[in-house]
């Protein structure tokens, strides 16, 4: 077996460790298993034999008073590789993640990240507006922000009290 | 909170972090001249990055801040928001010294060029003449 020159620290899994990953934990933890022995019989991690074909981007959706903000964790992605899309109230993200060419040459001693093309739609709460929204690119975090509609916006209703006569 | 002191031993990095903390999905290249960590790291950026080589071990760990201070009801929650950290045993072969890290796009990228040593050299054979 060859020696590794870099390797994890096993410290580094503590109970307080969370793997991000949107998989089920057991399947996770199924997968890990498996590339564990095959970095063990072969030197080098596993490339493509125990990903699956999509990835899953996590994504989050906040429904405000004002807008609803939808953001999505897309490392080492730009607004060149993501298309949204908005009809019938439900937005949909899509996009691929491309595998640079050089480094398909490469040998992978570890290879955790995720690649390949993603989708993912989501029902919209009552009020948003697709028509104003607006999708902004930061360290990647991809953050939609779309306003409501001004009479979706919740309204109080002032109750009075009816008059005895 | 009470934390205990805990020595630095050889054996891993001191442990100072508290709360969870999320593990970063990590690349790991391997080339003749040089060792690349990849690791995504979304929402953080260089200044919360901190890159540590101590004791034959590479630390990568980055804060964040909370990405939910917008206000409303979460719909839909699938990532939480916690720090970043992962921890490597690496080889002396690589030259300390000169070890560059960069912070691009959610990803951060950790260069460890391989000691004058650790690299591949081919050696001229040359007649006699």
């Amino acid at each position: 077996m060859a020696k590794r020159i870099i390797r994890p620290q096993k410290s580094e899994t503590g109970p307080l460790a969370r793997r991000r990953s949107s998989e089920p934990a057991p399947l996770s933890r199924f997968r890990s298993e498996m590339e564990r022995l095959w970095e063990r019989f072969f030197g080098e991690a596993p490339r493509e034999i125990f990903r699956p074909a999509a990835w899953t981007p996590s994504v989050d959706v906040i429904d405000g008073d004002r807008e609803v903000t939808v953001r999505a964790e897309l490392p080492g992605m730009g607004p060149e590789d993501v298309r949204i899309t908005a009809s019938g109230g439900v937005l949909t993200m899509s996009g691929e993640k491309q595998e640079s060419r050089e480094e398909k040459q490469d040998r992978f001693t570890r290879s955790e990240t995720r690649w390949g093309a993603f989708r993912r739609s989501f029902t919209l709460p009552p009020g948003a507006d697709p028509d104003r929204a607006e999708a902004e690119f930061d360290r990647g975090v991809l953050t939609v922000r779309m306003p409501k509609r001004e009479g979706e916006q919740p309204r109080r209703i002032p109750v009075n009290r009816k008059q005895s006569s | 909170m009470a934390r205990e002191e805990k020595p630095a031993t050889p054996a891993g990095p001191e442990q100072i972090r508290e709360g969870p903390h999320y593990h970063p999905d990590c690349d790991i290249l391997e080339r003749p001249d040089e060792l690349i960590v990849r690791a995504d790291m979304p929402g953080t950026g260089p200044e919360r990055v901190d890159v540590r080589l101590e004791n034959g071990v590479l630390t990568l760990a980055a804060r964040i801040k909370d990405r939910h201070r917008d206000g409303g009801a979460p719909l839909h929650q699938e990532y939480g928001v916690g720090d970043y950290f992962r921890a490597f045993a690496v080889d002396e072969n690589l030259d300390a010294g000169r070890i560059s890290a960069e912070y691009a796009d959610g990803v951060l990228t950790v260069r460890l060029p391989k000691s004058e040593a650790a690299r591949p050299r081919r050696i001229e054979v040359r007649g006699k003449q």
